[in-house]
């Protein structure tokens, strides 16, 4: 079963007992209009389905954000049971990127010689560390059905609007045996014997990183999140929540570009250049869909 | 009993005493003949008697006979021999001519009496009562009187050459011993006397004859064949003694005859002559008489023409005639001996003179076509030709002798050839350079052929061969020896202009194969004839007309550092100017090893624009077969100095190179410089078999590399570990490595198989690979 599967469930069941607690406990939060809440949310597991087209591409993901949302409360009969919110949120997302693949080539010409020819990067590895950092706007409905006294359960269900703030890879390495085929020479093939166009062994590290994560500044996230609510027992404004949260993203956080090459080089009077590009543009897929820990106190006033 | 005792001994003494009585008169008288006795009428016969006279009897002993009176018998000696008392009785038949035989008894008896008076004792008279005999014995004798023997004889005179042939004596031998006389007859193998012996046929008597002695056969009769020996011009007298015995079986007659025989012989009469003399018009010849033996002075011959015309002697034995056609003379020839006492030998012959017309020939010798025309006899000819050649000698001849004897011969070189000619033939002779030929400077062979013609006949007559006409020419030959030529042949790669007549022949594949026949020797340069070279090699056969042809040589398995060992043939053959073959040398071969060579690079490019000052080969085999066949790439240059640098590459899986950047691009740049590529295969035996060599601008295919002597010390053979440490070996001519470390420290001045670490001159070292 799927995180959304298990989420949805939850929600099923907890939208059940929220009703049918509130026929029989009186909640104890006096009314208030207003309500400011603190969030963290932690993302549990792997925090985005990532896909590619490409074979070898291994991708882990981690994302959490904070923030503070505020809302406006529905008073019904001296409960609040409903309230609208939105708030600013800062999500970190990081992702961990490995690529083994047995022969990456390509057709270049960045040929010592101007010659055109196909560059082979055999046995090609590549590990990459990328953040991105992005701020949210959250925009949903919560609800609320008291338990018991001061214990209730809530209920969220809305959107989230992500601007991307920051990308950038963290740290790069890798290595491939290179050498080059020649159509124009009867196949023929040149490596590092040769000497020249860096064929033979090869060594990336982050000064071959070219860092050009390439993300979506605007994404969209689907949000719902129930959870529980303790009202403090001295301050009945002060409000504990301890929840789960599921985001699933309406579209790609990156921008795929197959256009690009994972490693290239670059010839310069004579002199190569290797480059490694970002893995994560290589992403067909790579939507949010995080289930995620959510801690929060609200204050109503 | 006592009576009976003395009766039987009174008997028994009494005849004991009978018995001694008949002993003593039985020892005392014997007759020393059988009972039976054979005798001829005509011959007298004894006998003996003989007793002991012991005086026990008082009368006077005698001898008496009775019986039939056809023989008469008396007493006619009496000895007394060892006390014994012998008389010896003789026995006369009656001389009468019996012609059958009769038998006669005689009682001869001895008797003891008492005479009273001296009368004698007489068959027939009797006389008995007067007398007292004291002693009477008889003993009969039979007599059987044979008719008296007869021996005849015949003696016949067998003469071919005369009448006297047939008896010339018929009559009886006895002992009258008739004497025979011939008067004369030749010695002839054919004469002799024939002595026949008739004698009286009887089966009671044994014949014995002898002629001089010499027993003779009692069946046959008795031939004498006369000899020279037995002869004399004067005639010489031959006697035979003719002696006969007749001895009956059972009996003591026995009969003697005698002949002679006298012959005077003379020598056997020989005379001949030859019958039949041919000879050439205008020659003098003629018929000789000749005869001897016979009877001296008792010869006779004369001669006449065909018309009875007598002609002398010496007219005979020298006849000239002239004549233009065959012609015969015919003569008469009659010749006698001996007389009408020794007979006549005679002899008539028919005699012919047979005269030819006078020859005369003319040689018309040809070889080849062409006619070497003797127009007359006793001139010199040339004739160049070639050694078991045959010239045919034809002749234009007429008269002379052409019968069946022997008629035209043609002699060459003294009974070397000899052979009859029939009409209108010619004679075809073999030649043969002989061993005392001059040798020419050009090969050939020098000698004269003495050839001799003749018209003879080889009579039959004596066995007398007879050569009327010679005539003789000379042929100056200039032959060309055609045995005992050996070839020999080269080769050569023509490709690397490479002798290979020495060391190990090999080759490429594909390369052009000069092979050169050097020693073709007389057959050479004959101006006449034409050769034909024979080459065959394992795929191909090449025949031409030069003793030098070339072909490329080609295996037969393509594959990779594959070889083939190839069997080079040649076989020469000599044509005359009529095409005709001529002679055939003796198969030669060579063995030749041929490698399979890599193939050539199909161009040789400069990379790109040329900044790295890289050189790639292009080729048609792939990288990967380049790798399998283990390839070896050779980049260079030659220098406008005419330097050669050179720079290998070995295609294995590890660097599948067909690129070097060992030149710089000074090197790339200079226009002078000629940069080539070639592969190269290392064969294990350390060949090493080169492709042809690529330039930027075409391709040599012709050009190789190769190398054949195995020592592989050269670059193509080295390859050092990593590209960038490729060096230069060449030990021979520039050394460059100063030392050799082997892999377990040592040093060393080789380089082995395997790794080698080698110290430069300029004091670098550098790890090579030796494979």
């Amino acid at each position: 079963m799927t995180k959304k599967g298990i989420f949805t469930l939850l929600f099923i069941t907890l939208w059940a007992c929220l009703n049918t607690a509130h026929a029989q406990y009186k909640y104890y939060v006096k009314d208030s209009k207003f309500a400011m809440r603190y969030n963290v949310d932690l993302g549990l597991w792997d925090t985005h389905s990532l896909k590619s087209d490409v074979e070898g591409l291994d991708v882990s993901s981690k994302h959490a954000n904070i923030g503070v949302d505020f809302g406006y409360l529905f008073a019904e009969k001296g409960n609040n049971l409903y309230g609208i919110f939105t708030g600013v949120n800062l999500g970190n997302s990081f992702f961990n990127s490995k690529l083994n693949c047995p022969d990456y080539y390509f057709t270049t010409d960045q040929d010592v010689d101007e010659d055109t020819y196909e560059r082979h990067y055999q046995n090609l590895n590549m590990k990459q560390e990328i953040w991105t950092k992005d701020i949210t706007i959250p925009l949903y409905i919560d609800m609320t059905m008291p338990i018991y006294k001061r214990l209730c359960f809530y209920a969220d269900l809305g959107l989230k609007f992500n601007v991307n703030i920051y990308k950038k890879v963290e740290s790069a390495s890798g290595n491939a045996y290179v050498f080059g085929v020649y159509p124009q020479y009867d196949n023929m093939i040149m490596d590092e014997t040769w000497g020249f166009n860096g064929f033979g062994n090869t060594v990336f590290s982050d000064s071959e990183s070219d860092n050009n994560v390439k993300v979506n500044t605007l994404t969209t996230d689907f949000f719902a999140g129930l959870g529980l609510r303790f009202i403090h027992p001295s301050e009945q404004h002060l409000v504990w929540e301890l929840g789960v949260n599921y985001s699933a993203q309406l579209n790609n956080t990156f921008k795929a570009d197959t256009g690009d090459k994972l490693v290239y080089n670059t010839i310069d009077t004579g002199n190569n250049t290797e480059h490694m590009c970002s893995l994560t543009n290589i992403l067909n897929k790579s939507k949010r869909n995080a289930l995620l820990l959510h801690i929060s106190v609200m204050m109503k006033f | 009993m006592k009576k009976f005792i003395a009766l039987f001994i009174t008997c028994l003494i009494t005849q004991l005493q009978m018995l001694a009585q008949e002993t003593s008169i039985t020892t005392v008288f014997s007759l020393q003949e059988s009972d039976t006795i054979d005798i001829y009428a005509n011959c007298d016969t004894c006998l003996t008697i003989s007793y002991y006279d012991n005086k026990e009897l008082p009368g006077t002993w005698d001898v008496m006979f009775s019986g039939n009176t056809e023989i008469s018998a008396k007493v006619i000696q009496t000895d007394t021999i060892d006390g014994k008392i012998v008389k010896t009785i003789l026995f006369t038949p009656k001389k009468e001519i019996f012609s059958s035989v009769h038998i006669n008894e005689v009682y001869v008896s001895l008797v003891n009496y008492g005479v009273t008076n001296e009368e004698e004792l007489i068959f027939g008279v009797e006389t008995e009562e007067e007398r007292e005999y004291y002693f009477t014995e008889s003993k009969k004798t039979v007599f059987r009187i044979f008719p008296a023997p007869v021996a005849m004889t015949q003696i016949w005179l067998m003469d071919s050459l005369t009448d006297k042939t047939g008896y010339i004596f018929h009559g009886y031998i006895d002992d009258s011993q008739p004497n025979v006389t011939i008067d004369s007859l030749y010695s002839y193998n054919t004469h002799a006397v024939r002595i026949p012996i008739p004698k009286f046929s009887d089966d009671i008597s044994e014949w014995k004859w002898n002629v001089n002695g010499l027993a003779q056969d009692t069946v046959s009769p008795f031939l004498y064949e006369f000899t020279e020996e037995d002869s004399d011009e004067d005639g010489k007298l031959c006697i035979f003694n003719i002696n006969v015995e007749n001895r009956l079986k059972y009996g003591k007659s026995v009969f003697f005859g005698q002949a002679k025989v006298k012959c005077l012989v003379y020598p056997k009469p020989e005379a001949g002559i030859t019958t039949v003399v041919e000879t050439y018009s205008g020659k003098t010849d003629g018929f000789k008489l000749f005869f001897n033996g016979g009877v001296k002075n008792m010869w006779s011959h004369f001669f006449t023409n065909s018309d009875g015309v007598i002609i002398n002697d010496e007219d005979i034995e020298n006849i000239t005639k002239v004549v233009d056609e065959y012609s015969v003379f015919s003569y008469f020839a009659y010749v006698q001996n001996g007389s009408s006492r020794t007979g006549y030998y005679a002899g008539a012959d028919s005699l012919y003179f047979v005269v030819w017309p006078e020859p005369q020939a003319i040689m018309t010798p040809q070889y080849d076509g062409d006619s070497l025309i003797f127009d007359s006899i006793n001139a010199a000819y040339s004739l160049e030709c070639y050694d078991g050649d045959t010239v045919d000698i034809a002749f234009l001849k007429h008269g002379g002798y052409q019968g069946n004897a022997l008629g035209w011969t043609i002699n060459i070189e003294d009974s070397v050839f000899d052979v009859t000619l029939s009409d209108n033939s010619y004679v075809r002779y073999p030649i043969s350079i002989p061993n005392n030929a001059e040798k020419c400077d050009d090969g050939s062979y020098k000698f004269t052929l003495l050839v001799k013609i003749k018209n003879s006949y080889t009579g039959n007559y004596n066995s007398r061969t007879e050569m009327w006409y010679a005539d003789s020419c000379y042929i100056s030959v200039k032959a060309w020896p055609a045995s005992g030529w050996d070839i020999d042949f080269t080769l050569q790669d023509k490709n690397q202009q490479r002798n290979m007549s020495s060391g190990v022949a090999s080759i490429r594949n594909g390369n052009v194969l000069q092979m050169i026949c050097d020693s073709v020797q007389a057959a050479y340069n004959t101006p006449k004839n034409t050769i034909s070279y024979f080459w065959k090699t394992n795929s191909d056969i090449y025949v031409s007309s030069k003793d030098t042809t070339e072909g490329i040589i080609s295996i037969t398995d393509l594959g990779a550092m594959s070889t083939e060992q190839q069997n080079i043939n040649l076989q020469v053959k000599t044509y005359k100017l009529n095409k005709s073959l001529w002679t055939t040398s003796t198969d030669v071969h060579k063995y030749i090893t041929v490698y399979n060579k890599p193939h050539t690079p199909t161009s040789l490019l400069i990379k790109g624009n040329g900044t790295s000052s890289t050189l790639i080969a292009m080729s048609d085999v792939s990288d990967a077969d380049m790798m399998l066949y283990d390839y070896y790439l050779v980049f260079g240059y030659l220098d406008k100095q005419g330097q050669l640098h050179e720079k290998a590459k070995h295609v294995d899986a590890k660097e599948n190179v067909r690129f070097t950047t060992n030149f710089s691009s000074d090197e790339i740049n200079d226009v002078d410089n000629k940069f080539f590529v070639y592969a190269q295969w290392c064969y294990n035996d350390g060949v090493t078999i080169t492709s042809g060599k690529r330039y930027m601008d075409g391709v040599d295919e012709m050009w190789d590399g190769s190398d054949y002597s195995g020592n592989g010390g050269t670059i193509r053979l080295v390859r050092a570990t990593e590209y960038a440490d490729a060096i230069d070996v060449n030990n021979e001519e520039n050394p460059i490595i100063t030392t050799i470390y082997y892999t377990d420290g040592t040093k060393g001045n080789k380089l082995l198989k395997g790794i080698n670490i080698v110290k430069m001159g300029n004091g670098d070292t550098k790890k090579i690979l030796i494979k």
